[in-house]
């Protein structure tokens, strides 16, 4: 049952970064449920307990197994971005369909950047005194073209809101 | 110079560590001499048991403390929330970001620690009737945890630390922050300490035959998860605070991440025990609940202390600390450990419920033991609304939103701030609202004042919060990053819009920070009210 669920097509998109707040709601209720039956028949409780947790893993199985295909294709592409107090530096493209390495890292103290759309969510850590910070990476997959703003959603100074729509923070989705 | 200040402090480690368990260990061994006398106690006419009269004095202080500190982080609560709804949009940044820091700290750390303080000073006296060693202990914790909080206070409300709760490196505060955090956490380990060496007491003196009762068995993995924590607070609260005062070159960003998540999980854990603590302590009080199957409950327990620090992973998914396989099967399978308890404990504790109200004869149908339950005491119903907002608000979709490829999209935006409104306000805060109406009667015999603002304080706070949590993570699903000062972006280079529908969720927000606001305050009223009460029970 549990494989079915997670073979639905709103999870398939989300190992690519899309919306999958339903799969989520409906893996959780389900657990949820099946602790309960578990808890109600107590009197064969070790054997409740291990089908449970058997449950839960086929369950989760394809779900790790979707994220790690992701992220162990071969990028086609890097976008390398570099953030510091108020905006962000990209440098490179992305193509549509094509495995794209996102790297970031600040250079003055910790921002993250965020693109909803492309399931971009990385924080941009400094280094040592000023210097640029460990690199950080995800592999995605842009499915749709365009130019998409990145926000920046870790408190980095006062001007931390205004950040997310500098003209530099953008990145860009080639056809 | 700083170089060696530094490579000192990582080699301390190892002993600090060691001293840390051998003062565990001592803590079983220790012998006090028998300083109280039967004079000391009285019977309570609620429980029938034993309640020692000096450890009163105590819980009312930290009481005090707690509601104070509730006080001000519901003002500040105000200042946030209407700044967020860019119809007031109230304060200006630099404010904002202050009063947003002074919320985190104020609720988060200090309203919850006075609180479980006073708590575990409760259980031990008062549930099960031992008497409160070490006295002397308890009111230097008292002090420390009191300049400490002070000293935060004053030097954050002065914009010395505008840094947030989590104030990762290289933004930096004053000195005196780290100073007064460092001082209230020791005064918490000895808090703790005490907690321990009471239980110690108890057992030898055998007023404690037998195992603990599920209630304190919650609170003792309670206290031993705080040890944990504190542990591993001082390894990063203790090299940042040498950096701020110059000593220390450089933090580590990645590695200060990673262990602030092992300290900043791993304290939501204990705010998760002690509130189920809570849950099951005000059923067996208010409607005379026993536990379902004690067994399978304390199993829960051991498992949260075995399993949380895995399960704080999810706090760095974003980060680069930790490999994308090792994220992947940490959230996927591991984090499941703890939560397996959580499911545990959210299925028996409303059957226990149940049980106990259909005993009373409430049998009709599926429902009538809910019909019938007694709404309009005010312990109970914030418990079963705690029992609802942690469920199905806070830990439905911390789940949810722990695993790898949904917390890439909900990361830092408010899908973050309405679920840990979830657990932490209507779940912890409530269950911790429920049990002060039995608190003050039982630890220090006074009426609660306010008995009818006092019946309809739960259904202004829980409602309010839930409304306002699920609303925050509907819209912060269409991508509101948490802690913006302003997402109209009024003062940027270029404009950017959200979906249109976050304005109306804007509007149920504000109704639900007003209702949560006005029944946050009024509990405060109502606990300071009856702090100050004249009126005994009998
Ligand atoms: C009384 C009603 C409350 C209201 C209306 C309220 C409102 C808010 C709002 C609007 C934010 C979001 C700020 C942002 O993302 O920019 C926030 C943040 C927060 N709140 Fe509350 N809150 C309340 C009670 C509490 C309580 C009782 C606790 C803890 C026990 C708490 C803990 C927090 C924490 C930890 C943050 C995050 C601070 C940060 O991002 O640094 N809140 N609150
Ligand atoms: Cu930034
Ligand atoms: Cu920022």
């Amino acid at each position: 049952m549990f494989s079915l669920l997670c073979a639905s097509p709103g999870f398939a998109e989300e190992a690519g970064g899309g919306s999958g707040l339903g799969y989520g709601l409906v893996f959780s209720i389900a657990t949820l449920f099946i602790g309960g039956v578990g808890v109600s028949q107590m009197k064969y409780r070790d054997k409740t307990i291990l089908i449970f947790f058997a449950i839960i893993g086929s369950g989760t199985y394809p779900s790790v197994n979707a994220y790690m295909a992701n992220m162990s294709l071969i990028p086609k592409n890097t976008v390398t971005i570099t953030a510091s107090r108020y905006n962000f530096e990209v440098q490179g493209e992305a193509k549509v369909g094509e495995p794209t390495k996102v790297m970031a890292a600040a250079t003055d103290v910790t921002h993250a950047a965020f693109i909803k759309e492309l399931g971009v969510n990385l924080a941009c850590l400094p280094g040592k005194g000023g210097t640029k910070g460990r690199d950080n990476f995800r592999i995605i997959v842009p499915q749709q073209a365009g130019t998409y703003k990145i926000k920046c959603v870790e408190y980095c100074g006062e001007l931390h809101g205004n950040m997310s729509v500098d003209m530099a923070g953008e990145f860009v989705v080639k056809p | 110079m700083g170089g060696y200040v530094e490579s000192a402090v990582w080699l301390a480690y190892g002993p600090m560590a060691l001293v840390f368990f051998l003062s565990l260990v001592a803590a079983f061994y220790y012998k006090p001499k028998w300083v109280g006398d039967p004079s000391e106690f009285r019977v309570c006419s609620i429980t029938g048991m034993k309640v020692h009269i000096p450890a009163g004095s105590l819980i009312k202080a930290n009481l005090w403390m707690a509601f104070l500190f509730l006080a001000l982080g519901g003002v500040m609560a105000f200042g946030v929330a209407f700044t967020r709804w860019p119809v007031v949009h109230l304060l200006p940044d630099t404010l904002f970001y202050r009063a947003l820091t002074m919320h985190g700290l104020a609720m988060l750390v200090f309203w919850i620690v006075w609180f479980e303080v006073a708590l575990m000073y409760f259980t031990i006296t008062s549930i099960i009737g031992a008497r409160l060693a070490a006295i002397r202990t308890a009111w230097i914790a008292f002090g420390l945890m009191l300049g400490g909080s002070l000293v935060v206070v004053l030097t954050v409300l002065t914009g010395n630390a505008d840094i947030m709760f989590t104030s990762y490196p290289p933004l930096m505060a004053h000195q005196w922050y780290y100073w007064g955090i460092l001082v209230f956490a020791v005064g918490a380990f000895f808090a703790c300490a005490v907690y321990y060496v009471t239980m110690a007491v108890a057992f030898r003196e055998k007023v404690i035959t037998g195992s603990l009762p599920l209630g304190v068995y919650g609170m003792s993995a309670g206290v031993t998860i705080t040890l944990l924590t504190l542990f591993h607070g001082a390894v990063f609260y203790f090299p940042t605070w040498l950096w701020s005062m110059g000593l220390f070159q450089n933090i580590d960003v990645v590695i200060y991440r990673l262990i602030f998540w092992a300290f900043g999980h791993s304290s939501q854990q204990i705010n998760v025990c002690m509130m189920i603590a809570c849950w099951y302590m005000v059923g067996t009080l208010s409607i005379g609940s026993k536990p379902l199957n004690e067994k399978l409950c304390r199993t829960a327990y051991v498992l949260y202390i075995l399993f949380i620090c895995i399960a704080s992973e999810h706090h760095l998914l974003v980060d680069p600390a930790i490999s994308p396989a090792h994220k992947a099967f940490n959230t996927g399978y591991f984090m499941h450990m703890a939560v397996l308890a959580s499911m545990i404990h959210a299925l028996a504790v409303p059957a226990s419920y149940e049980i106990a109200l259909r005993k009373k004869g409430y049998t009709q149908g599926l429902f009538e033991w809910l019909k019938k339950a007694p709404w309009s005491n005010p312990a109970f119903s914030a418990s079963c609304l705690s029992i609802v907002g942690f469920g199905w608000v806070g830990g439905i979709t911390g789940v949810t939103f722990g695993t790898e490829q949904l917390n890439i999209i909900s990361h830092n935006t408010w899908r973050m701030t309405g679920h840990f409104h979830g657990t932490v306000v209507a779940g912890t805060s409530l269950a911790f609202m429920s049990m002060t109406y039995y608190m003050i009667p039982i630890a220090l015999k006074k009426e609660i004042a306010f008995p009818s603002l006092a019946k309809i304080q739960p259904w202004l706070f829980g409602p309010g919060v839930i409304l306002f949590a699920v609303t925050m993570m509907f819209i912060g699903g269409f991508g509101i990053p948490r802690r913006h000062w302003d997402i109209t972006f009024s003062e940027a280079a270029f404009s950017f819009s959200f979906n249109p529908i976050v304005s109306v969720g804007f509007i149920i927000c504000a109704i639900g920070w007003t209702m949560a606001i006005i029944g946050g305050l009024s509990f405060v009223v109502i606990a300071i009210g009856s702090l100050l009460n004249d009126k005994e029970v009998e």
